[in-house]
């Protein structure tokens, strides 16, 4: 039979079974190309992201101080291109560079001695590359010469520079002003030098910044800003900077033999980072780090990038693997479509005497011209619509999709009971009965789904995309399937003998079905566990997630809202009568270095930390679990002592040392609970922190630290307190900031889109399972309806065969992939995804969205029955169970 | 005393579109049937039986003319009164057994399936299924499913599923066509004895000549309208032996058409038009001008029918 021949039968013959699998490889074909593209471009997106998220951190730089040889500038810049490689070269952006003075206080100004008493000023000189592209002058003009000035001194040389209004308003600098400045180092004594010794300025332009993001305003900080000194110091100093030609500022530094500073820059261009060439550029970046002049802290940046990629491939894999299994499954159900139609030609081309090699072949050939143009159609399409990484992933799904079709086809064809008349055989009763090689295989399908999901919770974190774990959900889905498949009969069977003796027909033939033919019900089982165990699986990552999010965020704030401040002078009552706040506890730190006497005779200086433990405990009884340091504190110690915790690194204190505790006319003893890290309200360094009530009589009128449960407003809070803004931390904000991490969002962004299209996949299978049984069970509705079963008695047995499956395999669904999520959470490298890089992170079961995901699916489901029943109900009996010989 | 008849077709149509092209299945069939009787169909391949029996079976509709059942007009029931009719009124056995029977269910329990759509106590409908059974010589597959019992053992419990209910007419199509000569005869056994000890009015399509033998009446039907009928009677012969007569009518539809039969056409050649003369006692077809003209060897190659 010629392929034009079959490609005519595909198009004639049982056209919509043919069309279905068609359109299940394409669709297939295009996903499972798509998907690794998508994902990979995903992925890097979150290296490029890093990258960008660093911002100027992540820039090749070098510093020098040398004499100001412009030529020398843009030699460096030409070294580092020439001596790149290609990968480095391709993320190499434009460079940049800039030589400046330390800042230098004036002595005169216009020739007269500068006096204002309490407010010297200060002015840096810089001369970036290319001055006149980067600013647009306002008043005046660029700088263009050196003059020569004759001043008391002598000569003097003056240097053209511009200045922008702000730092000209700051400095009272007009147009044409002329400085003169001390040495150099004399800065800090601020002493008057002989005038003429060193080269002054002349100010000739008011300029503004062309664009005000570029990388210069961040080098030359003071241009834009003027500096205005620290309030309250004395001298408060005012400090701006003026920009200059590099050529001009090379006469300066040849007057004064000094060295100037000169900064170069050369920006990574994030959008052309790839996984692909990360490790050799940073092995690059090192090498030229090791060199001595250029730096970068990409290296440093990207230095938990790795973990985190592969805590997210591993992640990712999963979806992917899904993804891949539910295509799978969607083209096996298809194919069994199709086989089942063919199933008659199969059966008379036997009886002709067709050798089933021969059959099989020609069936191979037949599902090759149905699968393969819209596998490569679908494929081509993702190749042209979807960006990303090529690989042999998308490739090889698309044809393992083909693949399966064409082993399917002739398998399950030649399997196919044939409706013919005249050839349709009586099975037998040992068909009916499971095969001892049937039973062998499904026991090995549940050992080794058992095997791969005791391997997955036994994996390491960080090996990336992982077979074991990626398939243990599906592999466990299966299984289950299975096994409830063999032991679903057992159970109706003890249902049965009171139904049957009810007069209610439905749950009665519904059971009766499934007890003693549960074959119908297996594959709606298998894809709906799977379906919902993909959906339970990856809500329970996702809220392990979210959740190591939450203790992260309690564990760094201890609070919804922590104040820590030295200048608190009212009862932390305030904050408690403040909207939305619900507890507060107060806190006094001790900071001044208290002597502490071991028990073994030596002593530290630490700070004290006094916290109201029952308190604190009130505000964090919102919390996930309770805050380490808190938990620690409420624990009970050996020796009966009050319990307290010690920060940061000490060598002579132990955990279960007793240490007394003096403040002011109190002592007392406490034992060191735990040795930790921060805890919040302490500042950096090591502190002992103790339970209030043991320094009561010590205590000091106002707090130092208030914790607070309940959402307030910082600013609110910060007024109340009569505090800086920025002494307020809010627990939420902490929280957005561990959100708004690249990698995790974007894992999270691909996570929940492979889930949801894989529950949509799975969906879909269900249906088609649904679809390929429908036939048979129409075909019985129809002779129950011959013997006066009424449409709605159909409606009810037709929900009655399919709802409660439905259920059952929901319901293990849930189960299944929470119990998997559960297991393999450990390989998945929640610590690393979620940010919290210590201790161990709690796995949490998402109950509530397995069981939206599980009633969406269910409700999909029964969808197809309610359409399955309006369409049963139109067919005509006649034409359905065709009386007399067939036609 | 009168009966009103179990079946009655009365210029039944029956039009299919298959594939935008018209079919006449039935073009005006006439039919009736007593209760009790035990009748059978026949007819080529086409011919519209089938389509007459899910008629009749209420599993399709009828596209005009008039067909009733027991006095359910089947051309206006309603989807709740269809299946009341399928339920009590009419039983339907399949050429394939297998159609009729539930495959997980035992042989005892599929005959008390209709019952049990009928809402029948579970006591009552044990003992149906039992005497059903043992009516039918089956009473040894009472826990069988279909998958364990022959081919005869099926077809005598899908009849048994199919009278549970105890319906009026129970329809036929051929029952015995994938079965055996042996197991053929104790099906058709089975349903005389349905016939004869249940009262119930049996129609049965069939090819085969012989089962055709084994009733009272059979029908033929050609080209979607009654052609002919046989009746049988038994008749002691002269020694005192049964023998079983045989005679063929053909059926005079309402219109007053008559369907000449077959061999009748052929062997005097008449096409297009005859010529028909009244006689005291009959009424004689004679080919019509222009015509071939062969015959009994009369005079003008008359040919009478009677």
């Amino acid at each position: 039979m010629s392929v034009w021949l079959l490609v005519r039968r595909a198009l004639t013959t049982h056209r919509g079974a043919a069309v279905l699998l068609a359109v299940v490889v394409g669709v297939g074909a295009f996903l499972g190309a798509a998907a690794p593209r998508w994902v990979g471009e995903r992925l890097d997106d979150t290296l490029r992201g890093t990258v960008t998220a660093a911002g100027p951190a992540a820039q090749l730089s070098a510093r020098d101080a040398r004499q100001v040889q412009p030529a020398d500038f843009d030699r460096e810049l030409s070294l580092l291109d020439s001596g790149a490689s290609a990968d480095l070269r391709s993320l190499l952006g434009e460079g940049r560079w800039s030589t400046s003075t330390g800042a230098r206080g004036f002595v005169t100004q216009n020739g007269a001695q500068v006096d204002d008493g309490q407010r010297p000023r200060m002015v840096n000189v810089r001369a970036p590359d290319d001055l006149a592209g980067r600013v647009r002058v306002v008043d005046g003009e660029l700088p263009a010469t050196v003059t020569s000035a004759p001043g008391p001194g002598g000569d003097a040389s003056l240097v053209d520079a511009v200045v922008t209004a702000e730092v000209a308003e700051a400095l009272r600098l007009e147009v044409g002003d002329t400085l003169a400045f001390e040495r150099a180092g004399a800065a800090d004594d601020l002493a008057p030098v002989e005038p003429g010794a060193v080269p002054g300025l002349r100010v000739t332009g008011v300029i503004e910044p062309l664009d005000p993001d570029d990388p210069l305003w961040a080098d030359a900080r003071t241009a834009l800003v003027p500096d205005l000194g620290v309030p309250g110091s004395e001298p408060r100093i005012t400090t701006g900077t003026v920009l200059t030609d590099p050529t001009l500022v090379a006469t300066w530094a040849a007057a004064t033999a000094d060295r100037f500073d000169t900064e170069w820059h050369v920006p990574l261009e994030a959008d052309a980072l790839t996984s692909a060439i990360l490790d050799r550029v940073t092995a690059e970046l090192r090498q030229l780090a090791g060199g001595g002049m250029w730096s970068s802290g990409l290296i440093t940046t990207l230095e938990a990038y790795p973990a985190q990629r592969a805590a997210a491939e591993g992640v990712v894999g999963f979806g992917i693997v899904s993804f891949a299994a539910l295509c799978g499954a969607l083209v096996l159900l298809s194919s069994r479509l199709l086989a089942e139609r063919r199933a008659d030609e199969v059966a008379l081309a036997r009886t002709r005497g067709a050798a089933d090699g021969r059959l099989a072949r020609l069936l191979a050939l037949d599902a090759a011209v149905v699968a393969v143009p819209p596998a490569v159609v679908g494929a081509a399409a993702a190749t042209v619509a979807v960006d990303g990484p090529g690989g042999w992933a998308g490739p090889a799904l698309a044809a393992g999709l083909v693949l399966v079709a064409v082993a399917a086809v002739p398998v399950m064809a030649l399997r196919a009971r044939s409706n013919a008349a005249g050839i349709d055989a009586r099975p037998d009763v040992a068909a009916v009965r499971p095969s001892p090689r049937r039973l062998v295989l499904e026991a090995a399908a549940v050992a080794l789904a058992g095997l791969g999901l005791w391997l997955a919770g036994t994996r390491q974190p960080g090996a990336g995309i992982d077979p074991v774990v990626s398939l243990a959900p599906i592999l466990v889905a299966g299984a289950t399937g299975l096994v409830i498949f063999r032991a679903l009969p057992h159970l109706v069977r003890a249902v049965l003998p009171p139904l049957r003796r009810a007069r209610t027909l439905t749950p009665f033939l519904a059971l009766a079905r499934t007890a003693r033919t549960p074959g119908h019900a297996v594959l709606p089982v298998i894809a709906l566990l799977v379906a919902i165990g993909v959906a339970a699986f990856g809500g329970t990552v996702q809220a392990s997630v979210e959740r190591a999010r939450e203790v992260s965020s309690w564990e760094s704030v201890g609070a919804d809202a922590l104040i820590r401040s030295d200048v608190i002078r009212v009862d932390s009552g305030v904050v408690e009568s403040l909207p939305g706040a619900d507890a507060v506890a107060a806190g006094y730190l001790f900071t001044n270095q208290r002597p502490v006497n071991l028990d073994n005779g030596r002593s530290a200086g630490v700070d004290v930390l006094a916290v109201d433990i029952d308190a604190w405990q009130a505000v964090t009884s919102g919390a996930p679990e309770l805050p380490a340091a808190l938990a620690a504190l409420t624990g009970p110690t050996a020796s009966g002592a009050p319990a307290a915790l010690i920060t940061g690194n000490i060598d002579v204190v132990d955990v279960g040392d007793q240490l007394e505790v003096t403040i002011g006319d109190a002592t007392t003893t406490v034992e060191v609970a735990e040795s930790t890290g921060d805890v919040p309200g302490t500042d950096q360094g090591i502190a002992l922190v103790v339970p209030l009530d043991q320094v009561a009589a010590a205590l000091p009128p106002w707090p130092d630290v208030i914790y607070v449960a309940g959402d307030v407003d910082d600013d609110q809070v910060a007024a109340a307190l009569g505090v800086d803004p920025s002494e307020v931390t809010l627990r939420t904000d902490v929280l957005a900031t561990s959100s708004s991490d690249v990698v995790l969002d974007t894992v999270l962004d691909v996570f929940q889109v492979v889930t949801a299209a894989s529950a949509v996949l799975a969906a879909a299978a269900a249906v088609l399972a649904l679809a390929v049984g429908d036939r048979g069970r129409q075909h019985g509705l129809s002779i129950l309806r011959t013997l006066g079963l009424t449409a709605r008695q159909s409606a009810v047995l037709t929900a009655s065969d399919v709802v409660p499956i439905c259920v059952l395999a929901a319901v293990a669904g849930i189960g299944v992939g929470t119990a998997t999520g559960l297991v393999t959470a450990g390989a998945v490298d929640l610590p690393a995804l979620s940010g919290v890089l210590v201790g161990g992170t709690a796995t949490v079961p998402d109950l509530p969205s397995a069981v939206v995901a599980a009633a969406a699916v269910l409700a999909a489901v029964l969808v197809a029955v309610a359409v399955s029943v309006v369409v049963g109900r139109r067919a005509r009996l006649g034409s359905v169970l065709r009386a007399g010989e067939p036609t | 005393m009168t009966t009103e008849p179990s079946i009655v077709c009365d210029n039944l149509v029956r039009i299919y579109q298959t594939e935008g092209v018209e079919v006449v299945a039935l073009q005006g069939l006439d039919l009736l049937v007593e209760p009790g009787d035990l009748l059978a169909i026949v007819g080529a391949s086409g011919s519209g039986k089938s389509t007459l029996l899910n008629i009749l079976s209420g599993n399709d509709v009828p596209t005009a003319g008039r067909a009733s059942v027991a006095g359910y007009d089947l051309l206006e029931l309603s989807g709740r009164r269809r299946a009341e009719y399928r339920r009590d009124v009419a039983g339907f056995v399949w050429q394939q057994a297998s159609h009729g029977l539930m495959p997980f269910l035992s042989a005892a329990e599929n005959v008390a399936l209709p019952l049990l759509i009928s809402g029948v106590p579970r006591r009552e409908r044990t003992e149906r299924a039992a005497e059903l059974l043992t009516l039918l010589d089956i009473d040894h597959c009472r826990d069988h499913r279909p998958a364990e019992m022959s081919g005869g053992e099926q077809q005598r419990c899908a009849i048994a599923v199919a009278v549970a209910n105890r319906p009026q007419v129970l329809f036929a199509d051929e029952p015995t066509g994938e079965l055996d000569s042996t197991t053929a005869d104790e099906v058709f056994a089975a349903l005389r004895r349905t016939n004869d000890e249940l009262g119930t009015t049996i129609v049965i399509v069939t090819h085969d000549p012989e089962v055709a033998e084994h009733v009272d009446r059979t029908v033929a039907i050609r080209d979607g309208r009654t052609a002919s009928e046989t009746l049988r009677r038994t008749e002691l012969t002269a020694e005192g032996h049964e023998r079983i007569v045989a005679e063929e009518y053909a059926v005079l539809d309402r219109a007053g058409r008559v369907q000449l039969p077959r061999e009748f056409v052929s062997t005097l050649g008449l096409r297009d038009r005859v010529r028909l003369e009244l006689e005291p006692d009959h009424v004689g077809v004679w080919p019509g001008a222009g015509g071939p003209v062969s015959g009994s060897g009369e005079p003008g190659g008359e040919e009478e029918a009677r």
